[in-house]
């Protein structure tokens, strides 16, 4: 990618620092959304605009609205992971994320 | 016509993001491919209210997403089975299973193209109010529905490959569906194949991708960025796979 070092465990852990720029601002906003949590939505948006700027806010809810979208899409289909390095990729990262549970093979069975 | 209306947003709202939320929010009401507008509509209606929905929310609570039977709470303008599903899409997705989507089918009630086709009206108005929620605007009405029928044209090339719905195969084996849709790429990541058996819904999905994320040909080169966005990559990468951790979507 960059060639810069992040941590993949900050995705699920908030005391781990993801190593990108403003990782913190925009995780504790983009939990704050999730969880519809009026006040912590004011309060982290108005930390990401001071990193980030109100274009940082727009696009970081977008990511957040879209990613919303792909999570249902390949939930509600069963669609498999894809072939080749993505799979390898994907599988890697749910690894170290903990979430080997949630495989479509798994729930393809289910 | 209802208008998707950001003037009030303190936030800039680029235009390509609110010229594709406005073609979302008229594709609710307009006749699709397998419902009419007015089922479209009721559909994004019952989307837009399982977020409040008390058995959803003891059923997310519980061990089992399938222990609890009741009543959900909203305008319930469709059959009772089909209001379910649209509410387990919104509310549950990461505990939906293939046993799940085999007694859905199996109750006659939805297609799988119909089935398809709810899906995509679903996930997108749960989008559309999670960006009005993050910026700090009121959801945008829905408008009220259009006339016009249903196209029912189902690709003639789609069939069952991994996923649990049919899919337009890839490459020379979908032919002119295959073409239509992804011009002459090989290979398309399975998020962007999943609705291609209701090939509007993939067009929809397409012209989404680019304003919110990025155009789905580019996801597969990591140091790809769209041009003018405040996040960089992994800024964006971070948001995507907070969002996905939270959803408990290994995809």
């Amino acid at each position: 990618m960059s060639g810069a070092q992040i941590d993949l465990s900050a995705v699920n852990d908030d005391s781990v620092d993801s190593g990108v720029a403003f990782g913190g601002e925009l995780l504790a906003f983009t939990n704050a959304v999730m969880a519809r949590d009026a006040a912590a939505i004011v309060k982290t948006r108005d930390a990401v605009e001071g990193r980030l700027g109100a274009e940082g806010v727009t696009d970081a809810a977008a990511v957040i609205a879209m990613f919303n979208v792909v999570d249902r899409i390949a939930d509600a289909t069963g669609i498999p992971i894809d072939e080749g390095f993505t799979r390898d990729m994907r599988y890697a990262i749910g690894d170290e994320l903990g979430m080997g549970h949630l495989s479509p093979e798994e729930r393809a069975i289910r | 016509m209802s208008q998707i209306d950001y003037s009030s947003s303190k936030y800039p709202i680029r235009k390509d993001l609110s010229d594709s939320h406005q073609r979302m929010l008229e594709s609710f009401s307009r006749s699709g491919t397998w419902w009419t507008g007015a089922e479209r509509r009721a559909i994004a209606s019952e989307a837009r209210a399982a977020r409040d929905c008390g058995l959803c929310a003891e059923r997310k609570a519980a061990l089992s997403p399938f222990a609890l039977d009741g009543e959900h709470a909203g305008p319930g303008e469709l059959a009772r089975e089909i209001v379910d599903v649209i509410h387990r899409i919104v509310t549950d997705p990461a505990r939906l299973a293939r046993s799940w989507y085999d007694r859905v089918m199996a109750q006659g009630l939805l297609n799988e193209e119909r089935y398809v086709e709810l899906v995509s009206v679903t996930v997108l108005i749960n989008s559309l109010d999670v960006f009005a929620r993050a910026i700090g605007i009121q959801p945008a009405p829905l408008p009220a529905p259009t006339a016009g029928s249903p196209s029912r044209e189902r690709p003639a090339t789609a069939r069952t490959e991994g996923a649990w719905v049919s899919q337009i195969p890839a490459g020379a084996e979908g032919g002119e569906d295959w073409a239509a849709l992804y011009g002459d790429r090989d290979e398309v990541p399975q998020i962007g194949r999943a609705l291609s058996l209701v090939p509007a819904e993939v067009a929809m999905l397409d012209a989404l991708s680019g304003p919110h994320y990025m155009n789905l040909a580019h996801v597969g080169d990591p140091s790809y960025t769209e041009p003018g966005r405040a996040l960089d990559r992994l800024q964006m990468e971070l948001v995507a796979a907070r969002v996905s951790a939270i959803n408990e979507c290994f995809y």
